[in-house]
Parts: C-alpha cells; sequence; structure tokens
C-alpha cells in the first residue's frame, strides 16, 4: 500500500498546477475510502467523508485551516502531520482542559473531520452520547466499573432505558472540559463541591438539606458532615424507595451514628428489616431524610413532641403511650435501662436455672437408664 | 426386681388400655403443629444475622410470610390454650368422681404436691444408684413440669406476642416500654421452650432407653399392659383396686397408626434437631 500511496503522490505531483493546497485538492486522494497509512504496524485510515465534513460545524474551514503546517505545501506532503492545535480558537476550552490535567485529545471525545455541535443528536458530546464516548476510556478503569455502575443506576435507567435527555450525564457531574479528580478540591465531585452540583438538577432537596442538622454542620465543616454521596451511591445511585438503599441505608447512616445503628438492629425494626423486610421502619421513616434535624429539636420528626405523627404513619391509630416504645433499646446497658436489664437478667436466671436442672437430671437419667437396659438385656440371656 | 418379674408374667403386649382420649390427642397434636410453626418461622427473626436464618425465611417466601405463619401459628396456640381450659373445666364439673380438694392435690390432677417432690429426690437417688426407682402414678412429676411449662410459656409468650402484635390497641392501656419488656420476654422465653420442648422433653418422653426411639402413646392414646405396670405401678394398682381397670381396656394399636406415629414423630424430631443445633451453634457464636 505505501507503494500505492506514493505512485498516487507522484501522479498528481505530474498532474496538478503549482496553487497552494486548497480543500478540493486534498480531497482529491483523502476521498478515497481505502487511502491508508501504516503507523506502528496498523493500517489507520486517511480517508476523509466529504458529505459527513461539509456538514459538521468546522464544514465551511479549508483543511489547512486545522492543518496549518500544509498551508504552504503545493502537491505532496509529508506523512507525518503536525497535530491539530484546537486551542487556535477554542482557547477557553484548550486553558480549562489543561489546568484540570484531563488526559484526552480533544478529539478523543469530540472526534476529528465529523466535529458536529453537542446540540445535534449525532455528536458524540450529545446528552444521550455522553456516557459512551466516556466509556471508551473509562470502561474498566476502575473496579467497580463505574461505567457498569451507571447504566444500573437512576440516572443511567432514566437517560438510557427511558431515553429522557434530562437525566443527568458524566459532564453533567464531572464537568466537560474541567474534569479533575474527587480528590482536587476544585473538583465538580471533591467533597465540598459535590452537595452544590447535585443541586444544580436536585434544587429542592438542596434547600431542604441546608435547614437540616447535616446542612448545618457542612456549612461550618464539611469535612464533618454528611453529603449527597456519602449516602447515595454516586454511579450507580438507587432510588430511596428502592429496597436496594432501604436495605443499606441503616448501614449507610451507622457509618457515622454506629451505636444508633447497632442498638436498631437489636431491636425489632432493625431485625426485621435485617431479613429483608422494607415494609417496617428504617432510619429515614423516623428522623426524616434531607431535613433530618435532632431529636431535641422541636421541628424533629423524631422529637417526643411529634411521635403520634411519626408512629402514626406506620400504625394508624398510635397514641402518647405508644411512641414510648423504645426503639433504641438496649436491654444489655444496666444504667440506661434498668428495667429492661432486670428482665433480661431475670430470663437469663430462669433459662440457666432451668437448663441446668433438667441437662444434668437427663445426663444422669440417660446413664443410669442404659445401665439399667444392659443390665436387663443380660439377665435376659441366662 | 419386683417390677420385672411383673412385667414377664404380663407378657409382651398382651392387653392395652387407653391413657389419652381423642381430645388429649388432637390437642397435643395441634400443639406440635403449631410450636414447630412458631420456631420455624420466629427464631429465623431472633438470629436474623446469620446465614441460615436467612436461608430458612427466604425458603418459606420472605420473612414477610414467616411472620404471617408465626401469627397463624400463634392463633392455633391461643385456640388450643382455649380448648383445653374448657376440657379442664369440663373435667371439673361433669367427670370429677372425688371431692375438689381430694381430686385437686390427687393423683388425676397436673398440680404438683408433696408426693411430687419426693419423687424427684426419689429419681435423682435412683439416677446415682442409691435407691429403688420411685412408683410414678398417672402423670410424673416430669410430665406435669412439661404440662405447666407450656401453660406458663402460652400465657407469657402468648400475651407478650398478642402485645406485639397489636401494639396499637395495647398502647391504649399499657405505655409503650412494655413492649420493649414484651420483646425480651417473647424471645428469650421463645429460646427456653423451644430448647426445653427439643432436649428435655424429646429426651423424657421419647429417646430415654426405656422409650426408643419414641413413646407413641400421644399419638396412639394406647399404653400396653406391661409399659402401664412398670411406667405407672401406682394408677395400674389404684385401678385394679377400684375394679376400674378393664374399663380402660382397648384394642392395640393398630399398624398404620403406628405408622403414622412415627411419621409425625420423627418429621417433630428432625425440626427440632435441626433448630435446636442451629440455636445453640449461633448461640455459641454469639457469646464468643
Amino acid at each position: 500500500m505505501p507503494k500505492a500511496i506514493f505512485m498516487t503522490i507522484v501522479f498528481l505531483a505530474v498532474t496538478s498546477s503549482a496553487m497552494a493546497m486548497g480543500t478540493s485538492d486534498c480531497l482529491d486522494c483523502h476521498s478515497d475510502d481505502s487511502l491508508t497509512k501504516n503507523v506502528r504496524g496498523s493500517e489507520i485510515s486517511l480517508f476523509v467523508d466529504e458529505e459527513i465534513y461539509g456538514q459538521s460545524i468546522h464544514g465551511d474551514l479549508d483543511c489547512t485551516d486545522c492543518h496549518e503546517d500544509l498551508a504552504d505545501v503545493q502537491d505532496e506532503h509529508d506523512e507525518e502531520l503536525k497535530p491539530v492545535l484546537c486551542s487556535n480558537c477554542h482557547d477557553d476550552a484548550a486553558a480549562e482542559m489543561e489546568a484540570a490535567g484531563h488526559p484526552a485529545e480533544c478529539s478523543d471525545c469530540h472526534g476529528k473531520h465529523a466535529i458536529l455541535p453537542p446540540s445535534d443528536s449525532r455528536s458524540s458530546v450529545y446528552d444521550l452520547n455522553v456516557p459512551g464516548t466516556c466509556c471508551t476510556c473509562h470502561s474498566d478503569q476502575e473496579t467497580p466499573d463505574v461505567c457498569v455502575q451507571y447504566e444500573s443506576g437512576m440516572h443511567g435507567i432514566v437517560l438510557i432505558r427511558s431515553g429522557m435527555i434530562f437525566s443527568a450525564v458524566c459532564n453533567d457531574c464531572h464537568g466537560s472540559h474541567d474534569i479533575r479528580g474527587a480528590g482536587d478540591p476544585a473538583s465538580m465531585v471533591a467533597r465540598v463541591n459535590i452537595n452544590s452540583t447535585c443541586a444544580s438538577c436536585h434544587k429542592g432537596v438542596a434547600e431542604t438539606y441546608k435547614g437540616s442538622i447535616h446542612g448545618e454542620i457542612f456549612a461550618d465543616s464539611p469535612e464533618d458532615a454528611p453529603v449527597c454521596t456519602s449516602c447515595h451511591s454516586a454511579h450507580d445511585t438507587e432510588r430511596a424507595m428502592d429496597d436496594t438503599f432501604l436495605l443499606t441505608v441503616v448501614k449507610r447512616c451507622s457509618s457515622c451514628h454506629e451505636e444508633m445503628g447497632y442498638t436498631f438492629s437489636k431491636n425489632y425494626h432493625g431485625q426485621v428489616t435485617g431479613m429483608g423486610y422494607t415494609r417496617a421502619a428504617q432510619c429515614p421513616d423516623c428522623h426524616g431524610a434531607h431535613g433530618i434535624l435532632p431529636t431535641d429539636d422541636p421541628a424533629s420528626m423524631a422529637n417526643p413532641d411529634n411521635l403520634v405523627a411519626t408512629c402514626g404513619k406506620c400504625h394508624p391509630g398510635a397514641n402518647r403511650n405508644f411512641t414510648m416504645y423504645m426503639p433504641h433499646a438496649d436491654y444489655h446497658d444496666a444504667q440506661r435501662y434498668p428495667m429492661l436489664y432486670y428482665v433480661y437478667l431475670a430470663m437469663v436466671v430462669l433459662l440457666t436455672g432451668t437448663f441446668a436442672f433438667f441437662g444434668i437430671h437427663t445426663l444422669l437419667w440417660f446413664i443410669r437408664a442404659y445401665l439399667e437396659k444392659l443390665r436387663s438385656r443380660s439377665g435376659g440371656a441366662h | 426386681m419386683n417390677e420385672n418379674s411383673h412385667m414377664e408374667n404380663a407378657g409382651r403386649g398382651e392387653r392395652w388400655y387407653l391413657r389419652f382420649n381423642y381430645y388429649h390427642r388432637f390437642l397435643h397434636a395441634l400443639i406440635i403443629i403449631s410450636f414447630l410453626g412458631l420456631v420455624l418461622t420466629g427464631m429465623p427473626l431472633k438470629f436474623y444475622h446469620t446465614a441460615w436464618a436467612q436461608k430458612l425465611a427466604g425458603l418459606m417466601g420472605g420473612i414477610g410470610v414467616a411472620g404471617l405463619i408465626h401469627r397463624m401459628c400463634g392463633a392455633i396456640t391461643w385456640l388450643y390454650f382455649f380448648l383445653h381450659l374448657i376440657f379442664a373445666a369440663y373435667y371439673v364439673v361433669k367427670v370429677r368422681d372425688e371431692p375438689l380438694g381430694k381430686w385437686f392435690l390427687g393423683p388425676n390432677s397436673m398440680v404438683p404436691w408433696i408426693k411430687d417432690l419426693k419423687d424427684v429426690i426419689g429419681h435423682v437417688l435412683w439416677f446415682l444408684g442409691m435407691g429403688e426407682r420411685p412408683k410414678f402414678d398417672r402423670f410424673t412429676y416430669w410430665e406435669k413440669f412439661d404440662y405447666f411449662a407450656v401453660f406458663w410459656g402460652v400465657g407469657i409468650i402468648g400475651f407478650s406476642g398478642l402485645m406485639l402484635w397489636f401494639p396499637e390497641f395495647f398502647a391504649q392501656m399499657v405505655p409503650g416500654w412494655t413492649f420493649n419488656i414484651a420483646i425480651i420476654l417473647h424471645s428469650d422465653e421463645a429460646l427456653l421452650a423451644a430448647g426445653f420442648i427439643f432436649t428435655i422433653h424429646f429426651f423424657n418422653t421419647h429417646l430415654r432407653p426405656e422409650k426408643f426411639p419414641l413413646d407413641h402413646v400421644i399419638f396412639t392414646g394406647r399404653i400396653s399392659e406391661e409399659e402401664f405396670q412398670h411406667e405407672r405401678p401406682l394408677e395400674y394398682e389404684r385401678m385394679v383396686e377400684q375394679g376400674k381397670l378393664s374399663s380402660l381396656e382397648t384394642t392395640p394399636p393398630t399398624k398404620t397408626s403406628l405408622v403414622w406415629a412415627r411419621i409425625a414423630g420423627f418429621i417433630a424430631y428432625g425440626v427440632g434437631l435441626i433448630m435446636i443445633l442451629l440455636i445453640i451453634y449461633s448461640a455459641l457464636k454469639e457469646l464468643h
């Protein structure tokens, strides 16, 4: 094939006039869809589809507007071209890319000759196509695979399965050119920024959160407060009413509220939740979710004055008496729950006493009865 | 010695006597069914963090279904409890043929009295080879213990169970922290009941060498003359004395009824044994 190219170049050199190259000149060769070159052992197509290029956002530009090094070339050019500098025009985007350090070329996401505006549904950066574009690199890059996670998460389901364009795609949370790792404080997904990133869509939730105890702590010291992603997964985002969320929410809350998580699991709601029964109460059912307030706050769902309504959501007819149930009681804790502790202790004594007495009784009986049986058997043999 | 010669004279399985009537056997069948159901559906919740509990609940269709079965078995429990009370009242009013006080502390009553205390001591001494085996009557002390264990158990577990089943209703009368107590009572008393029935009751009644592998009397209602004389000599002698023995005599248990007794008995053993092993394993692991 290189021989064929050489012959073509020679042919062109002989036949073309000595003028600066125009797009039509380039296409004399590059409209051949079998035109390739060999780069480190693999065939690279050098074909440019004139029709698609014409429809692209750069369709009015000449080849040499981007391939500047060819501006003065007559007829033939080196096999190796200089990289195209998009930054000549797109200086803002290039500066962002440079600062953020996302190791990708413009063409990795936008393509080369077929670049279309992001609003065009054929564009590689059209919302519906963004995950596919990012995942050409990011699939299999991390464990777990963020691309697989996104697909099974709520955002992915809404975008891919329901085809809804307003769902969050990669760049809505990670930025388009200003893509930084989560560890970078300037990143859109950094701990300090994630709340406002989510809030660009989830406006109402963000407002509620700001009024909550978690929001209050966040305002003072963001490192000490849970942010959106502390409770909601980043890529495989569940719906809060889904079993997968409800069955793991206790674990999420417990990552900070460890003792409450433990005492919850020791009581009825926690036990049936532990058995996979989501109709029982989990943390948010009594404490709220985004607008969570400390129990001593009069507006808190778990404030004693509001418990009749809170318990009543699941237990219609619950009265003041009913709310005196202690969903976080720990009968091992003699200091805080002496009554429960002594009831438990009495049961332990009852169980131990009964089993000790009858255990010994049974053991002795077995030995005696067995000896008797042996004796009567040998007696019978005589 | 005396007993042994007596046994040989009586011969094997010659005569059979009725020990439990249909009503007794029916109530005990209700107990078996509901108790196994309650243990199978309740223990997974107590040991919810174990793999076997998750699997067992999964087999039943989830803890929601298990909860439903549990409540149905609870209803059966209350049913047999009241059926028994009705029977007891009927017995006291219509069947009893001796003065109330004499009956109450006598051999036809389940109430433990001085003889039972003497029997406990005598029995243990016999275990240790320090005396003759006590002569038992219609109800032995361990049977009376079983009876009151169930009576008390149904009271405690049953009532706390009702509280937890209908908390909104009970909260009209009692404060909510009583539900915390109810859970402890319900759960630990259940552990006691399951542990006791699946080890002590099974052994005392069925698995001890004299009875092994199964005493079918609770299923067939029948006891052989030999066993009657050996196990309950005082009752036997009294029946002879009062001339009532022949009125107790009945046909031998049929082959079919013995097969069914074994099937029912071995299913109960199987469930009980598996559950008690799982419970002990998990309890020990938790202690650890």
